[in-house]
């Protein structure tokens, strides 16, 4: 043990952490009953790891389950440091197909929200972007109103601009929010103008998700949704309203030159990738012969060596999701969008740096 | 689309400038609108008993009959063979003095000595004389006509009726309007079979499809070529834009169509003017420009009117039907429309400065003005204004800088060059697909490299002449805020070092360069590509130490416009306005020569 701690700083590779964490979880106990400082303290040491090494995150899954149940409190800090270390591959591992996904669900029954309310509040910016993500994640709906309370204006625009941030692919941001709408009600008009252009970015980019979820909270009780969400519901349907006559108007029905080749390969391309990622994601289906039906859309029947097979019938499967408009209509601007939005986070944060000693001495 | 008063403008402007007869001369042909009366007839089903020309067929102009014509030009009858039409024909006003001079009397006299007894003529019951002239008529010369048809019997032999009609211009104009302005038969015979494919084609073709491109504007232009050969006289200049409402009236039931039309008068206007660059004729000229204002920019100035309201909504551009590529595909229209409505004002203000009364030139100013709302707005509502993704984009994006800078709104144009600059920024940044701006001026290169992540060429991208283009505009025209900007732009995108001094690492170079056109350069440009021609500067390096010692990028970059000014000075072309050759750059995908931001 006191061989590995001496080894730990002189750094270790990707296949050997995974045994460590294992190592840890068994003898961890045992390295306090000896003196010997426990390995769990040294944890940090080992991120950040690839965000593919699934079994070391699924290792580390454990090690935390296990601190949890032990002490929250020591979980809560550990795990924030764990994502201010490496906050893009901890949220990824937290989502479904993520090695911590069980993880998740402990948090969430060992009151999970309080977790989230706490990473919010917290002054580094990657255990705030946990805490959104947590939310996101955890299907959560709301907010303490007690701990938003506590919220300065420039810490809910802080929120804001850590949404603006990471983009997302489905309606978690609008629902977060949704949430923090009515900590908005009370701030500044700077702050409800900020919020509002976000909402609209939001359900502009994702209209059938994003729109769609705050259209429901408005079908099912207007009276909880907000004056500012519910202009900004109305400016974004606007929006999409003026759009409807331009497509495939006079303006934007052109053809470019070389579009359609183009869009042939880039067909093809996706083809390619696709079968790649689901050979490499199932063994299984690397190992299945592949035939390539020439004629005949009705069935299939095989023919091997010891007669003919019986008729099988031809499936479609298709799969659709919602793309981000602006990612792909304006892919430069949105990147301008996140650089800002980093730019004013520091100087948010520096605000609230200068402003919290004030507080102090005010109190 | 064209207007009905536009479409009688143009329509007896063509007829009037015709010929009594159409004719292959030794000077080259000659056109006729006897070919005109002829297919008139023929749209009231009325069968020709007599033609005065034998017809050429498909490649060449009729032949005049050499026999007695006995006063009469054509003769019709109708398929039952009850009605008979004769017509005499005149290219000459129908005036008291011409009566005599040009024989309308006699001929109309001896026209309507039609002998009855022939067996073709055994079931007419009505004949009818219709005098037609492609040109004005006075009172006296109207009265003449009078008399004299009053002058003859009711009736010929003993059943048929003797009726007398005149056609003017304008009743000519109505009735080509009404039956053939639709008809590829209305222009020469010789055109028709080449016209009729034109007009199938515009039919079915979507615009900017690789059919449109390939097939179509091809074909357009031949037809232009075949049409505008030397000697080119007022006829076939006005043939142009006969040949323009004909397509006008086959045109697909399609939103791109309007675009598409704009399009074909652009093909048909450059055409135009590089006949005008081979004429002496003063008043050919004339033509010519007045068609660059009547057609193009009118049609211009109301496909910008319809759509207005449309290009300055959000996003507008990237709304179309093409799933993929789209930030591509919303560059390419907003660098369409954002360089026709540069030419638009352009084109414009010069004919605005050809204007004596001032009430003129406040009414043009009013519509210069309108075309600066539009173009605002759409660059308020798309943001595909800020992303250049070929070279040549640098004709819109000086087009925008001309614009403002006359405006004397300077601010707008730094804030146009800032947005560009922070999007080219981060286009090289981030590795995304669409990284270069492709010198080659080809879109096909271009999507099919954001397809495959492979570049066309070793040299894709590694050239910029845009850029070379708004560094010397920010450091001439923009004060201190655009010579800031010039030194991000040369110090961050072109040399690739960030605000502290460490590298993109940006994973090619880009030179900047500069051109000198050849001396021929407006010939050039209005019937093709130019930018072969010339000679090319490089600017390997304005600070070739690494560092700028005892001087500035502006001064360099001055120091640089200056003695390529010396080495090579330029002059502006003159005779086609300024806003038809950049029309021609845009067309062809061809470089601005500097000079003109230079001069500025």
């Amino acid at each position: 043990m006191e061989w590995i701690h001496d080894h730990l700083a002189e750094g270790i590779d990707c296949g050997m952490k995974g045994w460590l964490v294992a190592f840890l979880l068994q003898y961890d106990e045992r390295c306090r009953s000896l003196g010997i400082a426990p390995l769990g303290d040294r944890i940090l040491e080992l991120l950040p790891t690839g965000v593919n090494e699934s079994w070391i995150w699924g290792q580390l899954q454990q090690f935390l389950i296990r601190l949890l149940a032990e002490s929250k409190d020591r979980f809560r800090e550990l795990f924030f440091q764990i994502a201010v270390r490496d906050r893009n591959a901890l949220g990824r591992q937290l989502g479904p197909d993520g090695a911590m996904a069980h993880l998740l669900i402990e948090i969430k029954q060992s009151g999970g929200d309080s977790m989230v309310e706490d990473a919010l509040a917290s002054d580094e910016q990657s255990v705030r972007q946990l805490g959104i993500t947590l939310f996101g994640l955890m299907r959560l709906d709301s907010l303490s109103t007690e701990s938003m309370d506590k919220w300065t204006d420039n810490r809910t625009a802080m929120l804001i601009f850590q949404v603006q941030r990471d983009p997302s692919f489905d309606s978690n941001h609008t629902r977060f929010l949704f949430a923090i709408s009515p900590r908005i009600e009370n701030g500044h008009d700077e702050l409800k103008s900020l919020f509002s252009d976000e909402m609209v970015y939001q359900m502009t980019n994702l209209p059938e998700s994003c729109k769609g979820f705050i259209s429901r909270r408005m079908e099912e009780n207007p009276e909880n949704v907000s004056e500012t969400v519910k202009a900004a519901l109305g400016r974004a349907e606007r929006y999409l309203e003026k759009l409807t006559p331009c497509w495939r108007s006079a303006i934007n029905s052109m053809d470019v030159a070389g579009y359609r080749h183009a869009s042939n390969v880039l067909s093809a391309r996706r083809s390619r990738e696709m079968t790649r990622h689901s050979e490499a994601s199932s063994p299984l289906m690397g190992m299945c012969r592949k035939s390539y039906l020439l004629y005949g859309g009705d069935g299939w029947r095989i023919y091997s060596g010891y007669g003919l097979g019986g008729i099988n019938g031809t499936k479609q499967y298709s799969n659709s999701m919602e793309i981000p408009k602006f990612a792909f209509i304006d892919p430069e601007g949105d990147d301008i969008r996140r650089f800002n939005a980093i730019m004013m986070i520091r100087q948010l944060e520096r605000e609230e740096q200068l402003r919290e000693p004030a507080v102090h001495d005010e109190s | 689309m064209m207007n009905p008063e536009i479409i009688t403008t143009f329509l007896s402007g063509y007829l009037h400038s015709l010929r009594e007869e159409t004719r292959d001369e030794k000077t080259g042909n000659k056109y006729g609108f006897d070919h005109v009366i002829l297919k008139l007839a023929e749209a009231d089903n009325l069968i020709p008993l007599r033609l005065a020309f034998h017809r050429g067929g498909r490649k060449s102009a009729p032949r005049p009959k050499k026999e007695a014509e006995h006063g009469e030009d054509l003769k019709v009858i109708s398929q039952d063979g009850k009605k008979l039409v004769v017509f005499v024909l005149k290219d000459e006003p129908l005036t008291y003095r011409n009566w005599t001079r040009h024989k309308f009397d006699t001929d109309i006299r001896r026209a309507a000595a039609q002998d009855m007894t022939l067996p073709a003529m055994a079931a007419v019951v009505e004949v009818k004389l219709i005098l037609a002239y492609n040109k004005d008529d006075d009172e006296e010369g109207g009265e003449e006509f009078q008399r004299l048809a009053r002058s003859f019997p009711t009736r010929l032999g003993d059943s048929a009726t003797l009726v007398f009609e005149r056609w003017n211009l304008t009743e000519l104009t109505s009735r080509v309007k009404d039956k053939l302005i639709g008809s590829p038969t209305l222009l020469p015979e010789k055109f028709f079979r080449q016209f009729s494919y034109i007009c199938w084609q515009v039919q079915d073709f979507h615009h900017g499809s690789d059919q449109w491109r390939e097939v179509l504007i091809p074909d357009w232009r031949e037809f232009l070529a075949n049409v505008l050969k030397d000697p080119v006289g007022e006829k076939e200049v006005r043939m142009v834009s006969i040949a323009l409402m004909i397509l006008e009236a086959h045109a697909k039931d399609d939103p791109s169509w309007e675009a598409g039309w704009i399009e074909l008068i652009e093909y048909a206007a450059l055409a135009l003017f590089a006949a005008a660059r081979k004429t002496s004729s003063k008043k050919l000229t004339a033509v010519i420009s007045a068609s660059w204002g009547s057609l193009y920019l009118s049609q211009l100035e109301e496909y910008y009117r319809r759509n207005a309201v449309l290009l300055g909504t959000t996003d507008s551009l990237a709304g179309g039907h093409h799933r993929n590529f789209p930030e591509v595909v919303s560059s390419h229209h907003a660098y369409w429309h954002m360089g026709r409505l540069g030419i638009l004002a352009l084109g414009l203000m010069e004919i605005g400065n050809g204007l004596k009364k001032a009430a003129d030139k406040e009414a043009v100013l009013e519509r210069i003005s309108g075309v600066y709302v539009i173009l605002t707005s759409m660059i308020r509502a798309n943001t595909s204004c800020f992303r250049p993704m070929l070279d040549c984009h640098h004709l819109q994006i000086f087009l925008l800088w001309r614009l403002f800078s006359l405006a004397g709104r300077q601010a707008d144009v730094v804030h146009v060059f800032s947005e560009i600059y922070h999007r080219l920024l981060q286009r090289r940044v981030n590795n995304h697909g669409a990284r270069l701006i492709d010198q080659q001026n080809s879109w096909s290169d271009y999507l099919e490299y954001l397809a495959t992540g492979e570049e066309p060429s070793e040299r894709f991208g590694r050239s910029s002449f845009l850029l070379q283009m708004i560094l010397e505009i920010c450091v001439f025209d923009l004060g201190p805020e655009g010579v800031e900007l010039a030194e991000h732009v040369y110090t961050n995108l072109i040399e690739g070092k960030k605000p502290g001094g460490e590298s993109w690492r940006f994973p090619e170079t880009v030179e900047l360069q500069s051109w000198v056109p050849s001396e021929d350069w407006a010939d050039a440009v209005l019937s093709g590509y130019a930018g072969d021609k010339g000679i090319c500067i490089t600017i390997q390096s304005y600070d070739a130490f690494g560092q700028f010692v005892d001087t500035s990028l502006s001064a360099k970059i001055q120091e640089f416009v200056s003695e390529t000014k010396d080495a090579h000075p330029f002059e502006a072309p003159v005779g086609v306005p300024f806003s038809a050759l950049v029309l021609a750059c845009m067309v062809h995908n061809s470089p601005l020569p500097p000079g003109y931001w230079r001069m500025a």
